[in-house]
Order: structure tokens, then sequence, then C-alpha cells
């Protein structure tokens, strides 16, 4: 008796555990095709993932009742129910999924009025190309002058891990901005502090140095960054930031500079290394960008004009100077490498591909701080022909800007604001060998609508890192409140 | 009985609280509701619970929301301060029981009452130091030794997680506690405690699951981190210790008379009420009650309530704005603009000043003057500058003025998570019938008009000014009173007389001004004194005209009278002619 209760007991949980192995997929219903696209936020059709990145969940936003995605790629499939409104896609399944075909075939059935829909099937293509291991970002209401609390962060792309790098309420909740990766080195770090403990902070492989980067001969502190390849030199922007509100435009803010610089950084020496031609009183010069192959300084150049009165009527020109990192020295030339103000655009925030053959620009009517400029798109410029081509697939109706490339230079990330016009989100395309780009995706969340609409912060400058930034949120705490900083000084 | 005593007791000492609350504080409590957007998500719950102190924090919020309604306020906090009260009466006959002492019961709530009133305090500090009376309550009762030991060192590690900062209180007390009622066997239980605190404090300062040293070894964590505690929030954690000192060895009550026994207890009544008064004068915040009860009046349009309490002299440019909200909510700020205390432009449109009182008013303004995106642009810095995840008053403002300029899409992102709220969740429902839709926000009696005058602008704001900015938009909606209106206020406020002339001789008679306003009318006078054909081109009543005749001669009669102003306030102190030659 007992032995014949003990066996049943061990049956019951062998089954309980094979079910468990098994996933305990759902079965399909039986259910009536539809010529009907499927409405899903993230939109994920037709797009490519990098093969390392976290299961696209999503949500089926065509009114229905009940759902079931078919997952099938390869000899593979997975059946996932809806559950709170979104399909959460199990990280085992996807991994397998994604190893074992280079296309995902996902078809949504949904029950409406007692009866099941199949939706035509859509793909999902996975690249053999991965992607960085993280994605940092600041986090930031899309706001205007004020700030409350604000931080750095870095995001797993493997899964949906979010944990701070630093974060204000540690430092008398001052303003924080502008991180920027030596090529995409999570172990070389530059970011600003502004407000209390203000400074700029250089964190080289466990290093952690204050900077003052305001000097007698500069008009401001340092501004965007962008370092060169070696690692020793580092080319900001100086701006004298101002900004003006729209009565009625769509557009809200506009974001221009009284004035604007460039300079070169010397971290050695602490040194800001200049050049006439990049602080001319008559031009704003701005964003610059080293490339990563031959350390060519490039930045955006614009005639300068009466702000805010003509804010409407600045616009950059793409142009480059040579910079020899043995000497520390500028060339004495500047070359214009795409000239677009006569044709009513403007140039801005220009990264160079890692292997320096093609250049992302953000392009608009007119200005640089393209995030509220609705008539911005990303473009990519072939640094060796010059011809210029839009980044179609990837852009959108509204705003795209902040963007930068994977350390293999096969993946962009760009900030977007298309979801609502004003919440910026961070989006991923992939770029091919001949420089196209596939359709943008937003970043994975484990539940993204829920997620994304109730996150009242904005990604702000999205930056790849090949690696986990370490963290030193309570070092850099300390250094910024207690230690006084090194005062650059000005290379005459 | 003795529970029927205790219990009349804590019913007396609540209503005592409320009504003082109600009494001394309510237009506060409604005040401090909307530092928040509390979010009734797992999530949310789960980003406070992420830090030390935030389970407190939750809690605080969730019961903040109350603050709106009428009494709301003022029953949460006297519930939490009488519980308080009860608890620390456990505390102290557990040490002298031979007396009742409601002196040393109350000691702690004094300041606990007072630091409510201050605006950078979060409740989250009530509901912690609440979370840590009632953990010490049940350790002064154990008698084990090993039972002591167990609930002190777990106790201080939950509280340390959930209250926060206030676990060095509470172990500090138990320390205490241990010397006074077991000092040769309880030292080291005394020093255990503090040890164990002090390395939960420095993991937690490590690790970052406090913002810093500052927040968990003293009560700053309880108020705003950009400003200084003041020394009330210091006295929430001192006057425990020392009631229970004074407890202590204070004589043991023998055998009294019921006369002694009543003398004894109305003497400690008496210094209690001595003590709360003092402590009013010291700790009463007054300065900002006028203020918040306007703001309570201006968020529930109870304009004719903001007008009855401005009717004297006002000395703050703040009360000013509120004064003229309503006046021009209510169409009479171009009527009766001065019969009301005015003083210059300030009190019509503030300078900004970044605190979370000028945003707010300046949001406010800009929406009534249908200014809609300059407010949207307050709102949204306002939203900031209140706490760490919002405002519902401001998100409200934001949802608003979204379904105004049509971005529908971000209208339903802060109607969403309005839905989320315990008070606004119905407000966010209705408002959500206008969204994707046109027709209805046109048809709307307060989004239609102001859709009406937000499609008239164009250009950056404030370039040259709202004057330019409000003519502009009369320029392109040739009806907009409203801007006319606010026009000649503001040049009338800031004494311009030159550009008053020229907005009049350009805009009477057109559809936004057919007729001049009392106040416009007077100011006619004072362009032309002289020439009465003027008057007639703006077609001067005969009451004004009247008026000015009796203020000149009042005037010519008391040419050298040094209380010429006094004499003209009295009579015409209502005025433009007055406001221009004496007002500042």
């Amino acid at each position: 008796m007992k032995s014949r209760l003990y066996i049943r007991f061990m049956a019951g949980v062998a089954t309980l555990v094979a079910m468990a192995a098994c996933g305990g997929s759902p079965r399909l219903p039986e259910a009536q095709a539809t010529d009907e696209a499927p409405e899903i936020f993230p939109d994920y059709r037709e797009v490519t993932f990098p093969i390392n990145i976290a299961p696209p969940n999503f949500q089926l936003n065509t009114p229905h009742d009940d759902a079931y995605a078919q997952l099938r790629a390869g000899d593979e499939e997975v059946v996932v129910k809806e559950r709170e409104d979104h399909f959460e896609i199990p990280e085992q399944a996807w991994r397998q999924l994604v190893e074992s075909g280079e296309t995902v075939e996902v078809t949504l059935y949904a029950q409406r009025d007692g009866r099941w829909t199949r939706f035509p099937a859509f793909r999902q293509y996975i690249s053999k190309d991965s992607i960085d291991a993280r994605l940092v970002y600041r986090l930031i209401e899309p706001g205007y002058e004020m700030w409350h609390d604000m931080g750095i962060y870095q995001r797993d792309l493997s899964s949906y891990e979010q944990t701070p790098i630093m974060e204000n309420r540690l430092t008398d909740q001052n303003c924080m901005n502008c991180h920027s990766f030596n090529q995409g080195d999570p172990n070389q770090l530059i970011f600003h502090m502004r407000g209390a403990n203000g400074g700029t902070f250089l964190v080289k492989n466990g290093q952690i140095t204050k900077l003052n980067t305001k000097t007698p001969e500069t008009i401001t502190s340092f501004v965007y960054p962008s370092w060169h390849p070696g690692g020793r030199y580092i080319a900001f922007s100086l701006n004298e930031t101002m900004q003006s509100f729209h009565l009625k435009s769509r557009n809200r803010a506009e974001i221009y500079d009284g004035a604007s610089d460039v300079v070169v950084f010397d971290t050695e020496t602490n040194q800001v290394i200049s050049s006439p031609l990049l602080t001319s009183e008559a031009r704003f010069e701005n964003t610059p960008a080293f490339s990563p192959d031959d350390g060519r300084l490039y930045f955006c150049t614009a005639v300068r004009k009466e702000v805010p009165k003509e804010y409407d009527q600045v616009r950059f020109d793409l142009c480059a100077i040579d910079f020899d990192p043995a000497t520390g020295t500028l060339g004495n030339h500047v070359d214009t490498i795409l000239k677009v103000s006569d044709k009513g655009k403007s140039v801005s925030f220009p990264r160079v591909s890692p292997d320096g053959r093609k250049m992302l620009i953000g392009l608009a009517d007119y200005g640089y701080f393209l995030i509220w400029n609705k008539t911005s798109d990303l473009y990519l410029v072939d640094l060796e022909t010059g011809a210029l081509q839009p980044l179609d697939a990837a852009n959108s109706p509204d705003s795209e800007s902040f963007h930068s490339w994977s350390s293999n230079g096969r993946w962009i990330v760009f900030s977007s604001r298309r979801e609502d016009g004003l919440y910026t989100r961070p989006y991923f395309a992939h770029i091919d060998e001949q420089g196209r780009a596939g359709k943008a995706f937003l970043l994975p969340q484990r539940d993204p609508a829920t997620f994304y609409h109730r996150l009242m912060k904005s990604f702000n400058v999205p930056e790849l890192t090949k690696g986990p930034v370490p963290n030193m949120m309570r070092q850099l705490a300390i250094i910024a409140k207690e230690d006084p900083g090194v005062q650059v000084t000005f290379r005459k | 009985m003795r529970n029927t005593k205790l219990i009349l007791g804590a019913t007396l000492t609540f209503t005592a609280l409320l009504l003082l609350l109600n009494g001394l504080g309510k237009y506060h409590l409604f005040y401090v509701e909307q530092f928040q957007l509390f979010q009734d998500t797992l999530p949310y719950f789960l980003e406070r619970m992420a830090y030390a102190g935030g389970f407190a924090r939750w809690l605080g919020e969730w019961l903040t929301q109350f603050f709106i309604v009428p009494y709301g306020g003022p029953a949460v906090v006297a519930a939490f301060l009488t519980l308080i009260l009860l608890m620390g009466r456990h505390v102290i006959q557990a040490l002298a029981p031979s007396r009742e002492w409601p002196l040393l019961y109350a000691l702690p709530l004094f300041p606990l009452f007072f630091i409510q009133m201050d605006f950078n305090y979060v409740f989250g500090g009530t509901v912690a130091y609440a979370l840590a009376s009632a953990a010490f309550c049940p350790y002064v009762g154990l008698r084990g030794e090993r039972a002591r030991w167990a609930y002190a060192v777990g106790a201080v590690v939950v509280v340390f997680w959930l209250g926060g900062a206030v676990a060095c209180w509470l172990a500090g007390v138990m320390a205490l506690w241990e010397m006074l009622t077991n000092a040769r066997g309880g030292w080291k239980r005394a020093v255990v405690v503090i040890g164990e605190f002090t390395l939960l404090a420095v993991m937690g300062v490590s690790l970052t699951w406090v913002d810093g040293p500052r927040f968990i070894f003293t009560p700053e964590m309880y108020y705003h981190p950009m400003v200084a505690g003041p020394p009330a929030l210091y006295l929430v954690f001192l006057l425990l210790p020392a009631a229970m000192l004074i407890a202590r060895f204070c004589p043991r009550g023998g055998e009294r008379t019921m006369r002694r026994k009543a003398l004894e207890l109305g003497a400690q009544l008496i210094t209690l009420g001595l003590i709360f008064w003092g402590s009013y004068q010291t700790f009463g915040h007054r300065e900002s009650d006028f203020l918040e009860e306007l703001d309570y009046y201006t968020r529930t349009r109870q304009w004719d309530r903001v007008l009855e309490r401005c009717r004297r002299p006002l000395d703050n440019f703040l009360y000013i704005n509120y004064l003229n909200l309503a006046l021009a909510e209510k169409g009479l700020l171009a009527e009766h603009l001065f019969d009301y205390d005015q003083h210059g432009l300030n009190g019509l449109l503030l300078a900004w000043d970044k605190t979370y009182a000028t945003t707010t008013l300046l949001s406010e303004f800009y929406y009534t003057a249908g200014q809609v995106a300059v407010s949207q642009q307050c709102a949204f810095e306002a939203n900031i500058i209140a706490s760490g995840k919002g405002s519902a008053r401001h998100t409200m403002r934001l949802a608003e003025t979204n379904l105004i300029n049509g971005e529908y899409k971000v209208a339903e992102k802060y109607l969403d998570v309005l839905s989320r709220t315990w008070h606004y969740a119905d407000w966010a429902e209705r408002r959500r019938a206008l969204l994707y839709d046109d027709d209805a926000v046109a048809r709307d009696p307060i989004l239609g008009p102001k859709r009406a005058m937000w499609q008239a602008e164009e250009g950056l704001a404030n370039l040259a000014g709202l004057d330019a900015d409000l003519k502009a938009r009369l320029s392109r909606k040739p009806d907009d009173t409203l801007a006319a209106h606010y026009i000649g206020v503001y040049y009338l406020l800031a004494k311009d007389l030159p550009a008053f002339r020229e907005f009049i001789e350009t805009y009477y008679g057109t559809p936004a001004l057919p007729s001049l306003p009392r106040s416009f009318q007077e100011a006619v006078i004072l362009l032309e004194e002289q020439d009465v054909s003027y008057w007639r081109r703006f077609n001067l009543s005969a009451q004004v005209i009247q008026n000015f005749a009796s203020y000149r001669q009042a005037v010519l009669s008391n040419r050298t009278n040094p209380r010429l102003p006094a004499l003209l306030n009295q009579s015409f102190g209502n005025t433009y002619w007055f406001y221009y030659i004496y007002k500042q």
C-alpha cells in the first residue's frame, strides 16, 4: 500500500518536473487567418536584432480579449501566452531561438468576441553581429532649466537590469551630464557635474580626477566631449548655452549658443590646447568628434548670428582639422567636409564609425541641439566619397539625435522622440557593410508598454560600452564633495 | 476602568490635536499635498523600498494623498501623534508606573506637531518615528534575556530598512532603556545595538543605500536634502529619551489623595499648555499661512474667497498675484484692479526665482492669461522642483495644456499617471474623453477658448516682453478681450502711460476693446487731464468724470496739507489716479 502511494507520488512529481522542464508551453487555439496586420508596441516587426539582445517583449495593441504569440526559428518554437497585457518571452527560449536561425517568425493569435484570429506572421532578423554589452545613458526629465533626481545609468543589453553609475542624490542633487567613453572602454569615462560640487570627472582605469575646466582664456567650462583614440586627448566644445520657448511650435524649445568654441584637452598635462581656427569670434565652432582611426578632428561650424532673434538662421557645416597627438598640436587649416548651410540645412554631432569610413550625423533645418527640432534626422556620410544618405529605415517624422556607434561599427544607438513627441527613448539600428540602416527598434524592457508609458524621464546621450562600468558611486561622491579639483591651464 | 480612561484620554487627545491642526495648519496640510505624485503601483513601491527608509517614505506619501480633502490632513496627523503619545505612555509607565505623566508622554509631540507646519519636512518622518516607537514598545516589556537579545538585534535591522535614520533613535532608546533598568546586565546589549546600527549605517553609506552620512546618523533624512534641518527636527529624536530620564529619576509617588492627584494632573496640563504656547511662538511658521490659504482657494477655484481675503493691505507680491489671478478669472481684472492693494507689475507677473511658489504662480498666471505654452513650461519646471516624482497639481496642468495644443499622446501619459492616484483619478477619466478629439477640445468651456488663444500665437515667448506677445496674439485674434485687458493692466501697473496711450489709441473700438473698463478710463484722464475732447473719444462714463472732479477738488483743497495722501486714500484709494501718484 505504502509503496503504491509512494510510486504515485513520485510519478506526480516527475510529471511536474517534466512539465517545468518543457516550459509548460501553451497550446495554440484553432484560429481563422486574417489579412489585418497586428498593431504591436514596440514595433518589432521586420527589425534586425543583435544575437545577444534581451528578449524583445511586446504587447498587442489591436483590440482583443486574449492572445498568444508563436515564435519560430529553425527547429525551435516557443508559444507565449499574453499575461498582464504583454508577451514575456522566456529568456532561455529566446536564446534558443536566436541561436537556431537567422529569422524568427512571429505569429500572433488573438481572441475577439469569442473567436480566434491568426494574424499574418512578421519577421525578426537575427544578426550574428553582437552589440556591445552595456548601454549608458542619463535619465532626466525632458525639461528646460530645473532638475531634481537624475543619474547616469548602465543597462545590460542581454537582460533588463539597470544599475546606476552615478546618481545626484549623493552629490547634493547637482546636475550631471555629457558622459563619454573612450572608444566604448568602460574604464575610461568623462562626465561633468554642474552646480554644487561641480567639475569635470575623468575616470581612467580606476583613477578619478576632478577637473576645474574654466580658464580665463576660454569662454566656458568644457561641454561636449570626444576622446582621441589614443586616450590622452579629449576634444571639448565650449558653449554659452541659452534657450527660448515657442509660443506654439511643436518644437517647444530652442537651445542655441551665444558663443561656442572647440578645444582639445591634454589629460596628462591638464592643459587646454586651442587654435584661432576653432575659436573664431565670427563663427560658432561646436560638437567636436575625433576620428577613431586617424585621429582627425571633425567639428561643426556656422556663421555667428544674433540670437535669439536669428536662432533659425544658424546653420552648421561639417569641417575637419588635423591633430598631431605626438606634439599635441592642431593643424593650420580647416577642410570643409560637408557644406549644407547653403541648402538650408544644418549638421550636428558628427560621429565617425570605428573603421573611420563613415560618419553618422544629425541633419535639420537649423541649429545643433537637434532633439528639440522635429526636422532632425540621421544621415550617413561616406568619408571617402562624400556621399550623404538618410537612414530612412531608422528615421521617423519626429526628432532623432544623440547618436553613437557600437564598437564593431555594425550598430548605432540614438535618441528619438517618435513615441509621443516629448519623452526621448533609445533606439537601435543595424548598419550593414554598405551603410544601409535596418529598421530601428526600441530598447527592450520586461513590460515595455507599462515601463515607457509610466517613465517620466528621457533617455539622454545613449552610449554603448564594451563591458560593465565599474561601481564607483561612493568614490565619485566623496571626490565631488571633498576634492577641490585640479585647475586646468591654457597652453599658450 | 483603566482601559476606559485610556480610551477616553486617547479620544480627547485625538480630538484636541485634530482641532488644533485644523485651526492652525489646515491650509498648510492642503499645500504640502501637491509636493508629490504618489502612484499606487508595484514599481513605485519597489523603487522606494530599494533604499533605507523607503517604506516609511512610501507610507507617508500614501497618507499625504488624503491631505487634500477637508480634515484629511489633520485627521491623519492627529491619529499618528495620538498613537505616538500612547506608545510614549507605554514606555514612561514602564519606568514610572506609580503615576500618570501626561507631560512626559506629550513631550516628543511638541516638535512633531510643529514640524508638520514646515513644508520642507516629509510626513514619512512621522511615519518612521511611529514605526520605531512601535518597535520599541514591545521591547520594554520583554523579560527573558534571549528574547531581548533577539528582539533588539532584529528590530534595529528591520527599522533601519523600513524607517531609515530613525533606527539610530531606536538603537539609542533601547540602549538607554538597558542602562536605566538593567545597567549591570544590559550594558552589553546597549553596546551591541549601537554598534549594530553604526555598522548598518556605514554599510548603507558605502553601498549607497542612503544618500550620505548626514541622512542616516541624523533626522535630516526626513527633511529637504538641500536645506539644513531646524532644531525641531532634532528635538523629535531627543525628547523621549529626556522624558525617560525624568521618569526614571523622579521620586516615586506614594499614596496620594484624589485632590493631590488632580492638582498634579492639572499642573502638568497647564505646563503642557504653556509649552505648547511657547513652541507655537518659536516654531509656528505663521508667515506662510496666508499664502497657503490663498493657494488652496486658487487650486479649488474659489475666486470669491480669494477676493474676500485680499480686501486688506497686501505686503507680498505673491499675495497680489493670487488676487489678480482671481480678478482675471472672474473677468474683473481691468474693472476692479485698483479696488485692491496693488504695488506694481510684480503683483501681476513675478520675476522667476526658481522657487516652487513663484513657478507655480507663473504657471497659473500664464494659463489664466491664455499663454498656454509658457504656462506649460512653468508647470513642467514646477513639477520638477516639487519633488523627484512630480506634483499632481502640475501634472494636471501639463495634461490640460497638452490637450489644448493637441499633443494627445503626451496628455494621455499624464492622464494615465493621474489615474493611478487616489484623488485625481476621476478628474483624469473625465479629461480622457477629450483625447484625440479636436472637436471635443474645442467645445470644452475651459480648454476650447484657450486653444483658440494658443492658435493665435507665434514665435518665441517673452523675447520683447509679455505685452509684445499679447499684442502679437491680439493681432491674429482681434476679439481677444482677455489679451487687451492684460496689456492695459500691464502698462497701468508699470505706470507706462506712453505705452498705454499707444495701446488704447490703437485698440479702442475694436472687437477686443469695444469699451474701456474703469481703470482704463481713469488712466485716459491722466493722459490728457485738460483735454475733455480726448476723454469723449473714449466715451468715458459720467461717473468716472464726476469722480475725477471730486478728486481734483480734494487735491486742490488740500494742496499744502501733509495728510493729503491719507485723505485721498480714504475716498480715492481705489482709483488709478491715486495709484499713479502715491503707490510704490
